[in-house]
């Protein structure tokens, strides 16, 4: 299908040759991507989706403009990418498999050090929808769905409102529109498709699902918006895919679940802040590494290094302790590694003792999380701390050791016997129910040690285990030789990998495994389990496969599988060191020079704004910094319509973007507000277009920068008035600020006015750090970091303000932590 | 004022002008005739402690074209560049003006300033600007600003109150707007001088 006379006309008219709003100076440095992309190709995609066959044509056409079109020759350095490299179809898989019954408490966790309100943080587990994405989709959809809001992917929205879909879809940017445009246009995939009906408003931002929906975060996504007469939408962009657990220290996380600027282990055993959460498709294979404890195990591409020992050629089998020791691991790609090579086990170093752990509490403590629970007594309205021992005398014995215990550190408890016969504890000691809380949660399959514990040094932490290997441990001693094995069932996932950070400290390396569930004897008694995480190590032992340096266990690998993977991988960047622990073993970071190509982020966003409507559309965008990301956004607005992109680009290579508002009738609104942080080899060009078309039209740009270690930040705007468009009233104003004397800052703004009724304003400023503002901040008591960060917040607050609470807060932190180790 | 130039000019010379140590250099253009090619002017700080204070004055008819781009490079450190343009068109008359600032790596100190006003005086006059900013060190201060926009009609109605008709009114307003920045110009025949072309050039002008 081509695109319509009136379109054509109407961007020709307005952009003329300046089909960026930005001329291309020089020849085309581009050669066709003959081993690449192929109309074959296209015609697969779209044979796949089952398209019909104007969308074939029009992709079709889309690719031959592809093709033509010479590469920009202004804003960033595009040299990098290798458009033979990019895979332009991600098949759309299943949702990540993931446990996100335990993430919720995280985020509460956070919003507590964060210090919210009670009634606040109520509010944002609402909102913050994006990690109980089922729940809220499902009611979000029924109420969209009674309102007669169309709200899908893209793809689906092609097959099920083709009509609709048809009238708009590359109407407001055509294929020929530039040439990344036309590279989505052949190939897009994924995306959102929008349409309100009349007079309809959605309260809510709809972001919730796509953070974690990888399904409609491609490379090329392809987003339609459509706001009919007198509705109103806000739409956020973002995303959030799967992965490992890793280490920050007392306990473990999902790699998903962490934040910036959350505190993790690195391979030093000590803790680093988190800088980055980085994502990027990936299709090849993944490698799943097992290590000796098979539940150790962890899946990474093959390009990303792990810390290692290979095992050298004239090695033994059994290798001696003294050249394993003489030997320093390294950074080796995982697509490297061979079974028998040595990982590196990593334990926190961090050691902080609390007196109010004295062995009374820590036995109390071992054997609650053996044999405790905690549930709400309804008669008595209290809550109740309940230890279930079993019935046979030994079993008594330990009850009444127990009573006599919680009795001495000054509270109250009984004795019972339960129908079954089993003696039970019982104590309604709010103080001592708190402790067992707040130190061991509760509930089988949460049960995990606190912070405070996890850094108890190592005497404490064996008290604490005997007694809670009194409960859920057993013990086989060998006859032959003096060894003891221990082990001890539990079904909390984090309790397993703490248990096994805690003997590590102690010295030694203790398996984790997971055996089906069963029916199995422990202590003498009888347990049906399920998902039982068996932890188990041996004191004394004859043989060991693995060896012990300070704080490192160099832990042979037992097998490596790798699969095929096609969807989203991601990776932790993290503050000073570059490593970070995956199931207790030392990563590398994946970063940029590690990876064999660029990616290419090239999305297109279509939105109208019909009379009377207002649309919103914001963006935070935090990619690895190895993805170019240039993407075509453009929005039409018509009578007394308003249209609102907010735009935050932190990550990324390159980004190109430029947001673009055409003021179609009278009484049209337009406004753009973003932020720029570039960083160390990151260059943002962004900027924002409008085009005022008609006459009473208004709009407003506000566009802050910030450069730091050699980062370049660049506003490009354009601003026009056509002719007959009377009576405008527009403001841009840019802001820079320069955080050292390596960066680059630059404002390339063009105004383009063919009437005479306007009143157009346009201001930029480049400024670094005043002095005097840092002096002042200084005497009120800020260190030096503290208050560069507090003027770089202030700078952005305008901006950050606008948006939705969770990503205000995701923002600034973020910014603050680009700040930490600035200055000096 | 020491070591002070100062060129008032109607012609822009195709070369790149030095701004010297310790100089501090005045640039008045004034242009109230058009051309066709783009003409590029380049001022260089390459020397420390350097000042320029630029003045432009365009004032546009009939079919005049104004391509005029204007280039600061600051290579030193301890320089200063203040540029201003006022641009009044009539008829269908046309600026097109690109005005960079570029400031280069260890050009520390550096303050500058680029200023474009224009009023549009006429239908089917155009303007387009085009100011830039390039800054690849810290310790600067660089700003730029544009105003694109007509003559207050409060304040014609003001004048108009005080007996002016509406002709004069705009015109008087005009000439201020045209003659505001020529105070700072340390002489006062040149003034005098650029006061009477100004006038001389708005005579006969058509307003709408």
């Amino acid at each position: 299908m081509s695109v319509p006379v009136s379109t054509q006309k109407i961007i020709k008219n307005t952009l003329g040759e300046y089909k960026f709003g930005f001329k291309t100076r020089n020849k085309a440095v581009f050669k066709t991507a003959q081993g690449g992309l192929t109309a074959a190709m296209v015609k697969a995609i779209s044979n796949r989706k089952k398209e019909p066959k104007w969308m074939l044509d029009y992709r079709l056409k889309a690719l031959e403009i592809f093709e033509k079109k010479p590469m920009p020759a202004w804003g960033g350095d595009l040299s990098g990418i290798d458009f033979k490299k990019i895979h332009y179809y991600l098949q759309p898989q299943d949702r990540p498999k993931n446990n996100w019954e335990d993430v919720p408490k995280d985020i509460k966790d956070t919003f507590e050090k964060l210090g919210i309100p009670e009634a606040e943080r109520k509010f944002l587990a609402g909102t913050g929808a994006q990690f109980e994405s089922e729940v809220i989709y499902h009611s979000l959809q029924k109420e969209l769905t009674k309102k007669g809001v169309v709200f899908e992917s893209t793809d689906i929205a092609l097959q099920k409102y083709p009509e609709i879909f048809r009238q708009y879809f590359g109407k407001v940017i055509p294929a020929h529109d530039n040439k990344f445009a036309a590279l989505n246009s052949a190939v897009w995939s994924g995306g959102s498709f929008i349409y309100v009906p009349k007079g309809v408003h959605i309260e809510l931002p709809l972001q919730a699902y796509f953070r974690i929906n990888a399904e409609n975060m491609g490379q090329f996504e392809r987003t339609l918006i459509i706001a009919d007469e007198g509705s109103s939408v806000h739409y956020v962009e973002g995303c959030l895919p799967a992965g490992e657990l890793v280490s920050n220290g007392h306990k473990f996380t999902n790699i998903e679940a962490v934040k910036t600027s959350d505190l993790i282990v690195t391979d030093d055993g000590k803790h680093h802040k988190v800088k980055a959460l980085m994502t990027r498709p990936y299709k090849g294979t993944m490698l799943k590494i097992i290590p000796v404890s098979r539940e150790n195990s962890f899946r990474l591409t093959t390009e990303h290094p792990v810390l290692c020992i290979q095992r050298k050629i004239n090695w033994l089998p059994e290798v001696s302790t003294k050249k394993l020791m003489a030997t320093k691991p390294e950074y080796i790609p995982a697509g490297k590694l061979k079974k028998g090579d040595f990982i590196v086990y990593t334990t926190p170093t961090k050691t902080e003792d609390n007196e109010i752990f004295t062995e009374d509490l820590l036995k109390i403590l071992g054997l609650y999380l053996a044999e405790g629970s905690i549930s709400f007594n309804k008669s008595l309205k209290l809550n109740a701390l309940a230890f279930s021992f079993g019935k046979k005398e030994s079993e008594k014995n330990m009850a009444e050791d127990l009573i006599l215990t919680i009795k001495k550190l000054g509270h109250k408890a009984s004795i019972t016997k339960s129908k079954g016969l089993y003696y039970t504890v019982i104590s309604y000691s709010k103080n001592l129910i708190d402790l067992c809380l707040t130190h061991c949660d509760k509930g089988a399959h949460h049960k995990k040690l606190s912070q405070t514990i996890m850094e108890l040094p190592v005497e404490k932490q064996k008290i604490l285990l005997k007694n809670y290997l009194k409960g859920d441990g057993s013990v086989y001693i060998r006859k032959d030789y003096p060894s003891k094995m221990i082990r001890a069932g539990t079904a909390s996932k984090t309790l397993a990998f703490q248990l096994q950070e805690i003997i590590a400290r102690m010295g030694i390396y203790a398996n984790i495994s997971l055996p089906e569930a069963s029916q199995d004897v422990i202590g003498n008694r009888i347990i049906t389990r399920q998902d039982q995480y068996i932890v188990e190590y041996t004191e004394n032992k004859k043989f060991n496969e693995v060896r012990r340096k300070d704080n490192n266990y160099f832990v042979p690998i037992k097998e490596i599988k790798s699969e095929n993977y096609n969807g989203f991988v991601f990776n932790l960047e993290v503050k000073e060191t570059n490593s970070y622990l995956v199931k207790g073993f030392a990563v590398h970071n994946c970063t940029a020079p590690t990876y064999s190509t660029n990616s290419l982020h090239s999305a297109v966003v279509e939105i109208i704004v019909k009379k009377g409507a207002r649309v919103q559309y914001t963006t935070i965008q935090n990619w690895s910094h190895n993805v170019y990301n240039l993407v075509t956004k453009r929005a039409f607005a018509y009578r007394d319509a308003e249209m609102f992109w907010l735009d935050c680009n932190l990550g990324s290579k390159l980004t190109m973007k430029y947001p673009a508002i055409f003021l179609m009738e009278p009484g049209a609104r337009g406004e753009v507000q973003s932020l720029a942080f570039a960083n160390k080899n990151q260059h943002q060009d962004a900027g924002a277009k409008i085009i005022h078309n008609a006459p009473n039209t208004t709009s407003k740009i506000v566009a802050k920068s910030i450069s730091k270690g050699s980062g370049r930040s660049s506003y490009r705007g354009l601003l026009k008035v056509t002719k007959g468009a009377r009576n405008i009233k527009s403001h841009v104003s840019c802001d820079a600020l320069l955080l050292d004397g390596a960066s680059r800052s630059d404002t390339y703004p063009t105004m383009k006015i063919e009437e005479s009724e306007v009143a157009i304003a346009h201001e930029a400023t480049v400024s670094k750090i005043g002095e005097e503002q840092l002096f002042y901040l200084m005497s009120r008591g800020l260190t030096e970091e503290e208050a560069a960060s507090a003027i770089v917040n202030g700078f952005a607050k305008p901006i950050i303000k606008q948006l939705p609470m969770e990503y205000a807060l995701e923002l600034n932190r973020l910014l603050e932590l680009e700040m930490t180790g600035s200055v000096g | 004022m020491q070591n002070y130039k100062l060129i008032i000019t109607n012609k822009i010379p195709p070369k790149t002008i030095r701004v010297k140590r310790d100089q501090t250099l005045g640039y008045v253009l004034f242009l109230d005739k058009g051309w066709h090619e783009k003409q590029r002017l380049t001022f260089e700080f390459k020397e420390e402690n350097a000042t320029l204070h630029f003045l432009a004055i365009m004032i546009g008819k009939n079919k005049e074209k104004f391509p005029l781009e204007t280039v600061s490079v600051h290579k030193n450190r301890n320089t200063r560049a203040y540029y201003t343009l006022k641009s009044a068109l009539f008829d269908e008359s046309e600026v097109d003006y690109t005005g960079n600032l570029k400031i280069e790596k260890n050009s520390h100190s550096t303050d500058c300033y680029l200023a474009h006003h224009t009023l549009m005086l006429s239908k089917n006059a155009k303007t387009n600007s085009v100011p830039c900013l390039e800054i690849e060190t810290d310790d600067v201060k660089a700003g730029h600003a544009a105003t694109i926009g007509n003559i207050d009609e409060e304040l014609t109605f003001y004048l108009e109150s005080r007996g002016l008709d509406k002709k004069s009114a705009k015109i008087l307003l005009i000439k201020n707007f045209l003659e505001s920045e020529l105070k700072h110009i340390p002489d006062e025949k040149s003034q005098k001088s650029l006061i009477e072309k100004i006038e001389k050039s708005l005579k006969g002008v058509k307003i709408n």
